[in-house]
């Protein structure tokens, strides 16, 4: 290009890059811009788009080249941003791509689950034959509270209120279910951990507290809570498992691509089930540890509230309703 | 030079963009911890205060009343909501990594989604292993485009942002309006005009000289020291502002 062209060049189309500026810097409130404002910036970030390809070949690594650059980089991603439609997604979220994720991992899940179980009697006989091994995993108070014919749950409320006490176990729901996926990072294996870590000491406190009798009274607080908090764990399971399959099993795909694939497919599950984690927090804090409900009532809360999970999750609550 | 990454735009126009690297990202991360931390600090602080001005009460904050709901919660909630929410409604950016002059994009140079924004932040929990973010750091320092797990998962990385300024504009335009001398050395004008206080000054005074001579523009009179200075620095400006010379 002559020293000419590239003057005449430049001096046709600056003005029209300081007017995309312009436009680009004033563009706050993108539902209220004009739309012939918005032609505008569609129009004239065509037309940089060209200039840039040209500055580039005539004026490598300039500041030239750089400015339109930034300012095409800008106006690209003003143009095609995904608009935020919250409430759309969300309900498409849980209405279409959860019960696709869940169905996809229906077999994954049930070997989490298997796994969970297994490591429940493991620590159940483990502790059974041996109380003195749950020191293991058992805080020293706990040993005392049980020793002394209490349960450990039940001065609850006197030390923290329902409100306090929803938080804080729900808060470390989330982070437990959240550590169980994320873990899945590590080939699986620190996904496999925490499902049996937590299977174990499930069942190895049910053995402990089973030498005092009062299994039943442990029983009686985890019923109303339990199914869903439980459930949930698996799933998270499941989900990790999945990460690590993709690293380990990457198909086609690159390690990092499956991996990617992985997260986007099995996280979208983990939105839903933290916010059941919300509600079983609520329920450990308000009607667990609250003695004034009977135990049938807590049994109805638990089967309920995992009915519920449950149909969310395979989407079977919608076609109920549609076939109403 | 740093680490660049092409993408394609939708117009099929190929852009270069600069990785932000392990330093680049360790310093936006210490400017938003900074950030956060004062923030939380500030509203345990807020509500300590305003309970002992108005009633004289001393607050326990660890005696587990609703109070202490009042002051704990939201303050964690400042601290650990800080990076998911800000990132989302800052489009990639935190005010420390708008400090450091980084941004998050996806993988087409873009603003990255909500829900991979959310997950590069629920992967912290990995990165953060055993503490002060070794694994993420160390995965950061060997990764391709270096980024910690939290961006594989998400499909994002943190580049170095660029901005077209006003005034960079405004240098373009002025380019095409000087009629007396060729763009590539009004750029080289513009260029260590704009370096020009961070320069040593025997530096500067002899790159300008190269480049008035290239020009073929005579150089000003060997004066004391400051005075040359002075004097070849107004010639570069004349010549940037299309003055005759």
């Amino acid at each position: 290009m002559s020293q000419h062209s590239l003057k005449t060049w430049l001096q046709s189309r600056s003005g029209h890059w300081q007017r995309l500026n312009e436009l680009l810097s004033v563009q706050k409130d993108k539902r209220s811009q004009p739309l012939d404002e918005v032609l505008e910036i569609v129009q004239e970030s065509r037309a940089l788009a060209r200039d840039v390809s040209l500055a580039q070949s005539v004026l490598p690594n300039s500041k030239t080249t750089h400015s339109l650059e930034a300012l095409f980089t800008r106006s690209d991603d003003v143009i095609y941003r995904k608009p935020q439609a919250f409430w759309y997604e969300f309900k498409k979220l849980i209405v279409e791509e959860v019960p696709q994720v869940m169905a996809d991992l229906h077999n994954t899940f049930f070997a989490t689950a298997s796994l969970f179980i297994l490591m429940a009697i493991a620590g159940w006989l483990l502790v059974w034959n041996y109380p003195e091994m749950v020191s293991l995993f058992a805080s020293t108070t706990m040993v005392d509270y049980v020793q002394s014919g209490k349960l450990w749950t039940d001065d609850l409320l006197n030390v923290m209120p329902s409100s306090v006490l929803s938080v804080s176990i729900m808060t470390n729901n989330i982070v437990v279910s959240l550590f169980a996926f994320v873990l899945g990072a590590f080939y699986g294996i620190g996904t496999l951990y925490i499902i049996g870590m937590n299977g174990f000491m499930l069942g190895g406190v049910f053995a402990f507290t089973a030498h005092y009798d009062l299994d039943e009274r442990l029983f009686n607080f985890v019923i109303a809570h339990g199914v869903v908090e439980l459930t949930v764990i698996c799933l998270a399971g499941a989900a990790g498992i999945r990460l690590g399959e993709a690293i380990i099993r990457p198909g086609d795909r690159s390690r990092v691509a499956a991996f990617q694939a992985a997260v986007n497919q099995a996280g979208k599950l983990l939105v839903v089930v933290s916010l059941f984690l919300v509600g079983a927090g609520i329920i450990e804090g308000y009607v667990s540890p609250n003695d004034s409900y009977p135990l049938e009532s807590r049994v109805v809360i638990g089967v309920c509230y995992g009915l519920l999970l449950w149909t969310v999750l395979t989407g079977s609550i919608w076609k109920f309703g549609k076939s109403k | 030079m740093d680490d660049q990454i092409t993408i394609q735009s939708a117009d099929a126009t190929e852009l270069s963009l600069a990785i932000a690297g392990a330093g680049s990202r360790s310093y936006a991360f210490l400017l938003d911890w900074h950030i956060r931390f004062v923030l939380a600090s500030a509203w345990v602080l807020i509500v300590y205060l305003t309970l002992k001005l108005s009633n004289g009460t001393e607050l326990d904050l660890f005696n587990n009343s609703a109070w202490t709901t009042v002051t704990w919660i939201p303050a964690l909630v400042i601290y650990f909501l800080y990076h998911p929410v800000l990132e989302v409604f800052m489009h990639g950016r935190t005010p420390g990594k708008r400090m450091a002059g980084v941004r998050i994009v996806d993988l087409n140079g873009r603003t990255p989604s909500i829900g991979a924004l959310v997950i590069r932040n629920v992967f912290r929990l990995v990165d953060s292993l055993p503490s002060l973010y070794m694994v993420g750091f160390t995965v950061c320092l060997f990764s391709k485009n270096a980024v910690r797990i939290g961006d594989m998962a998400a499909g994002t990385l943190l580049i170095k942002e660029q901005r077209a300024t006003a005034s960079d504009l405004d240098q373009v335009s002025l380019i095409a309006l000087n009629t007396d001398y060729a763009p590539e050395h009004l750029e080289l004008v513009n260029s260590l005009l704009s370096r020009w206080k961070d320069m040593d000054t025997s530096k500067r005074l002899a790159l300008a000289e190269k480049i008035l001579e290239r020009m073929h523009i005579t150089l000003p009179a060997q004066d004391a020291a400051n005075v040359y200075s002075n004097s070849i620095y107004e010639k570069l400006v004349a010549v940037q502002q299309g003055e005759k010379t």
